[in-house]
């Protein structure tokens, strides 16, 4: 659907984009302001096209083909701008700039304004702030980005609906991301605010930008050429590589959205990984670079907290004691292989609840075997929506928590049984291995149902060695998210603002 | 209290699935058990019921690959690996006949086969210790691009030497079928169309400890899910040739994303395989590094080696020569040649503008593509267009018949091919091999290729460098000809020095480092062995 393009707003949006980054690169070279917007933008333009010409780098490039188009380009666009630089005069690359934006830009980014950030530090929060899922990378922003707010001067910002670019946070927005874990803190009634349609840009410029959330699909390509030419130091958070490790875990069309995110990554200078594992899959993409003539991104680790907890001791169910799994329903939790477990245990006569929690996924294999294990009367049941209050209740509850997942970047389930002092009976290899290796903790092959079902059985029998995974629980080193906001910072902004900083001291010659 | 069945299935339904009304069944499913009870070593009894209660005894404690054969065989279908786990548990929770009838009339199995008759009567033999190469794809297509001539031409050579078993996929479900000879040597009807009488159809082969080969590419999920069961379960080698990461390296530049979840999903298949056979040390850089991201998942994944392809020519006749003569050459402007579809990764926008800047300067040469469409094209059509409208001497030639590509590059002063990210670059080694000195990409598989000698070598990133190169090529007969002659006196591989070294890392586990992967390991840079 094409809107109409109001060409008063759309002239004077285009003249004062262009005055932006005019004062940013002219400085006084900057023409005076005329006060007809066509003339004022014809001139204005003329300027910064022979500047980029006599001193052309990707960075203003990707700033000039933003002004004229009032979004950001993709990688193609810049390279389309800089080879028509190379063999049309000044007024053609005009002409032919104009000619460009107004043939694929929306209405819409006729008429955006656009404000750069210079030497600052953006933070792209666009899907927490936008949704109140409260996944694991939602959580990981939620406890991190009200400390970095606190301590430095960040701009957050989300990305507009239609891809055009970052932008500012509404208030409510802000709140989802900084506001969630205070006690006053209620989620907004209303569905977010379409605040997309005409929020001016947010352009970083000889800034840090911090990708530390899920990208939209629609922002990829822009990111992707961001990283790539926009002079900016583009860093992430990275999580897992599992859609493209273990396809056959998730659902059909997840590789393909992860290797668009890994084409970002790849024009990336650093990634914070949040494991030692995570940083393995990282790196090994990295490694296979070179064969494109690429060196990609630095990974580093900054680990996520496995903070520590005691429990007043679980509370028996109504067969006996709990076991409880938390975490979504889906082939990748390996949920099959613990109701196998418990269905063998049963039949030994062992008494106990079998309680599952976690958010909808997909498959059906598991919803079926627990209903059928329920019509023949085996103790499981199984919940999805279950608010803070009635989770920190299930882990009071529960005598051990069982999480033998197939891959993990990270694994919060177990941290947070860790958090409720609560022993806990997980897999032998990845990030779940590392958190063990603090103590507390049951290691088994998830692959082999015979160790998962030894494991348990002892975890019920065994009141010694429950206790004695309770003591280390208990004596495990506290790591909180002021810890992990710090190392963050540190491990992940800290070097790249220096970078910039001596950047500008020694500016490169131009070729 | 009675033990609960969770398992949907039981041993009676089991004998009764053994003893169906219909003779012709019966008689395939007694043939099948017997045929199951000799693959496990059990001399096979008489009646139906003796053969189940000698399944019961042998299988009452199965291993994960047993039950695989059992399934395969019993259901006529590879079993993927969640229906081997669901086997092993139901087996162990209700016993092995409950595990099979459940397999047996499995939603998903039943959805597939729609109850059809063929199946239900189609004879199953196990093969033990043979080696089993996969030639699905290119026994149904008549394609000769890339992937395909590699396994074809490999194929034949193996039929000669080695004379394994061929096999293709049936068309209707996930089970493996032997190839003809015609079909082995693609001069067959495509193996998807019906062949034989209907009611019959060819018998079912399950490789029960073989070497399973893999010469090209896997991608339909319902296929993968078998091969990663026959890659877990059958106590088989399994091995593949592993030609690129493109979907996953360079996904930008794939047409679909259809593409990049098919590669993914075959990628989660080879993660338990036994060996890749890259055809670049390039490739093993990218595969390596796949195989490094296995460790979340906790998985080692396969042994990686290079098998660089071969680097051949045909001789183009004098006819073909002149016909080539005509159809692209321009005046008697010596020919810059950039062979390969019009996608974004093989660079084209960059030789356009490369070529701009050359002309510019006064270099006088004609540009000629010879390849597909591809995608993303429209801007290079465009830009075509402008440079012709200009008077520039460019042509795009589609629909080139082989001989008159091996005449193209024999025209050619040089061939031009700043691909960024490559398996192997075909082109560069037919050029080379024509005697063709070729100006390519300063990294991955073109570096390699190179490394051999004919070949300049740019930043594929740069234009500029492009256009000095094709400069220097054009307007420097010394240099052409210093590269001429080294492309001529290479030594490269052939085919059957090609199928050999990949049979002998395929099948046999033999690593050959020669000095010429030494020495091209050294010159790739940032390269990890």
């Amino acid at each position: 659907m094409i809107r109409r393009v109001d060409p008063s707003a759309a002239r004077q949006a285009l003249a004062h984009r262009l005055r932006v980054v005019g004062a940013a690169l002219l400085g006084p070279g900057l023409p005076h302001r005329d006060d007809d917007p066509i003339h004022d933008a014809a001139a204005v333009l003329r300027g910064l096209i022979d500047h980029v010409r006599s001193e052309t780098t990707p960075a203003k490039l990707w700033l000039l083909r933003l002004a004229v188009a009032g979004r950001m380009a993709t990688a193609s666009e810049v390279r389309a701008l800089r080879r028509r630089l190379e063999i049309s005069t000044s007024l053609e690359t005009s002409l032919w700039l104009l000619e460009e934006s107004l043939a694929d830009s929306s209405s819409v980014s006729a008429t955006r304004a656009i404000e750069l950030v210079q030497h600052g530090v953006v933070v792209d929060v666009d899907h927490t702030a936008r949704h109140d899922l409260h996944t694991g990378i939602q959580q990981v922003i939620r406890r991190t980005m009200p400390l970095w707010a606190a301590k430095h001067d960040v701009t957050f910002a989300a990305w507009t609906d239609d891809g055009s670019g970052l932008r500012a946070l509404s208030a409510a927005e802000r709140a989802r991301v900084v506001d969630w874990h205070k006690p006053e803190y209620e989620p907004p009634r209303v569905a977010h605010r379409r605040a997309g349609d005409t929020a001016g840009l947010i352009v970083p410029w000889d800034s840090v930008v911090v990708l530390p959330d899920v990208a939209m699909p629609t922002a990829l390509a822009p990111l992707a050429a961001l990283a790539e030419f926009s002079g900016n130091r583009v860093v992430a958070v990275g999580y897992d590589c599992i859609p493209v490790v273990s396809a056959d875990l998730v659902p059909v069309g997840g590789a393909s959205r992860f290797a668009s995110y890994l084409g970002v990554v790849k024009h990336l200078r650093r990634v914070a990984a949040i494991s030692s594992s995570a940083a393995t899959e990282f790196q090994g993409f990295v490694d296979a670079l070179p064969a494109q003539g690429l060196t990609g991104p630095e990974i580093v680790e900054c680990q996520l907290p496995a903070g520590s907890g005691t429990t007043a001791g679980a509370r028996a169910g109504a067969t006996g004691p709990t076991v409880l799994v938390v975490g979504s329903f889906e082939p990748r939790k390996n949920h099959l292989a613990i109701l196998f477990a418990a269905e063998t245990l049963w039949r030994e006569g062992l008494r106990f609840d079998l309680v599952l929690i976690g958010g909808m996924g997909w498959g059906d294999a598991v919803p079926r075997l627990v209903s059928r294990l329920r019509r023949v009367g085996r103790p499981v049941i199984m919940r999805h929506r279950v608010d803070d209050a009635s989770l920190r209740e299930a882990y009071a509850s529960a005598r051990f928590t069982v999480f033998p997942s197939l891959h993990e970047g990270y694994g919060l389930p177990v941290v947070e049984s860790l958090a409720a002092g609560v022993p806990a009976i997980t897999s032998n290899f990845g990030s779940l291995a590392e958190i063990a290796s603090g103590g507390g903790i049951v290691t088994i092959d998830p692959r082999d149902d015979v160790a998962l079902t030894d494991a348990m059985r002892q975890l019920l029998i065994d009141d010694a060695l429950l206790a004695r995974l309770r003591a280390q629980i208990a004596g495990r080193p506290s790591r909180t998210w002021s810890d992990y906001a710090d190392d963050l910072w540190r491990g992940l902004v800290a070097p790249e603002r220096q970078v910039l900083a001596s950047d500008a001291r020694h500016p490169e010659p131009v070729p | 209290m009675s033990p609960a069945t969770l398992t949907a299935g039981s041993a009676d339904g089991f004998l009764r699935w053994a003893n169906h009304r219909s003779e012709a069944i019966r008689r395939a499913r007694s043939a099948r058990l017997r045929v199951l009870l000799g693959a496990l070593a059990v001399p096979p009894a008489q009646t139906t019921e003796t053969l189940v209660a000698q399944l019961r005894e042998r299988l009452a404690n199965p291993s994960a690959d047993e039950l695989w054969l059992a399934l395969a065989v019993l259901t006529a279908t590879l079993p993927g690996p969640s229906a081997v786990e669901r086997a092993m548990r139901s087996c162990r929770l209700d016993g092995p006949l409950a595990a099979f009838d459940e397999a047996l009339h499995a939603r998903s199995l039943a959805g597939y086969l729609r109850h059809r008759r063929d199946l239900e009567l189609s004879e199953v033999v196990v093969l033990t210790g043979e080696v089993v190469v996969d030639l699905h794809n290119t026994a149904s297509t008549t394609i000769t691009t890339g992937i395909q001539r590699v396994a074809r031409e490999t194929a034949k050579r193996w039929q000669r030497t080695h004379a394994p078993v061929f096999v293709a996929w049936h068309p209707r479900r996930a089970a493996l079928v032997r190839l003809t000879q015609h079909e082995t040597a693609g001069e067959a009807p495509a193996i998807g169309v019906a062949t034989q009488s209907p009611g019959a159809d060819r018998a079912v082969l399950v490789p029960w400890r073989c070497t399973y080969v893999l010469p090209e590419l896997m991608a339909e999920l319902p296929r993968v899910a078998a091969l990663q069961g026959l890659f877990r379960y059958s106590g088989s080698t399994s091995a593949a040739i592993g030609y690129d990461c493109v979907p996953l390296m360079v996904p930008e530049t794939v047409a679909s994303d259809a593409v990049v979840n098919g590669f993914a999903a075959m990628l989660a298949g080879l993660s338990h395989a036994d060996r890749i056979a890259t055809i670049s040390e390039a490739a093993a850089v990218e595969y390596r590094g796949w195989r490094r991201m296995l460790a979340g998942a906790g998985l080692t994944g396969p042994h990686i080696a290079a098998v660089p392809l071969p680097v051949h020519a045909d001789r183009p006749t004098r006819t073909t020569l002149e016909q080539a003569r005509a159809r692209f050459l321009t005046d008697e402007l010596p020919m810059v040649l950039a062979v390969g579809s019009h996608e974004p990764r093989k660079n084209h926008l960059a030789v356009l503008h490369a070529a701009r800047l050359a002309w510019r300067d006064g270099v006088r040469f004609g540009l000629a593509f010879i390849g597909g469409a591809g995608w993303g094209a429209d801007t290079f059509r465009r830009e075509v267009e402008e440079l012709q409208g200009a008077g520039h001497p460019v042509e795009v030639h589609a629909d080139v018949a082989d001989d008159q590509l091996w005449a193209a590059y024999a025209l050619a002063r040089c061939t031009l091919f700043p691909s960024l990210d490559e398996g192997f670059g075909l082109p560069i080694a037919e050029s080379l091999a024509c005697g063709t000195p070729v100006i390519t990409s300063n990294y991955g598989s073109t570096l390699e290729l190179a490394a051999g000698g004919g070949a300049l070598l740019v930043d594929p990133r740069d234009d500029h460098d492009i256009a000095r190169a094709i400069e220097r090529l054009v307007t420097d007969d010394r240099l052409h000809a210093v590269l001429r002659k080294q492309a001529l006196v290479r030594h490269d591989r052939t085919w059957d020095q090609y199928a050999e070294a990949a049979w002998d890392y395929l099948v046999l586990g033999k690593v050959r480092p020669s000095d010429d992967v030494r020495r091209t390991l050294a010159a790739i840079p940032g390269t990890r062995v």
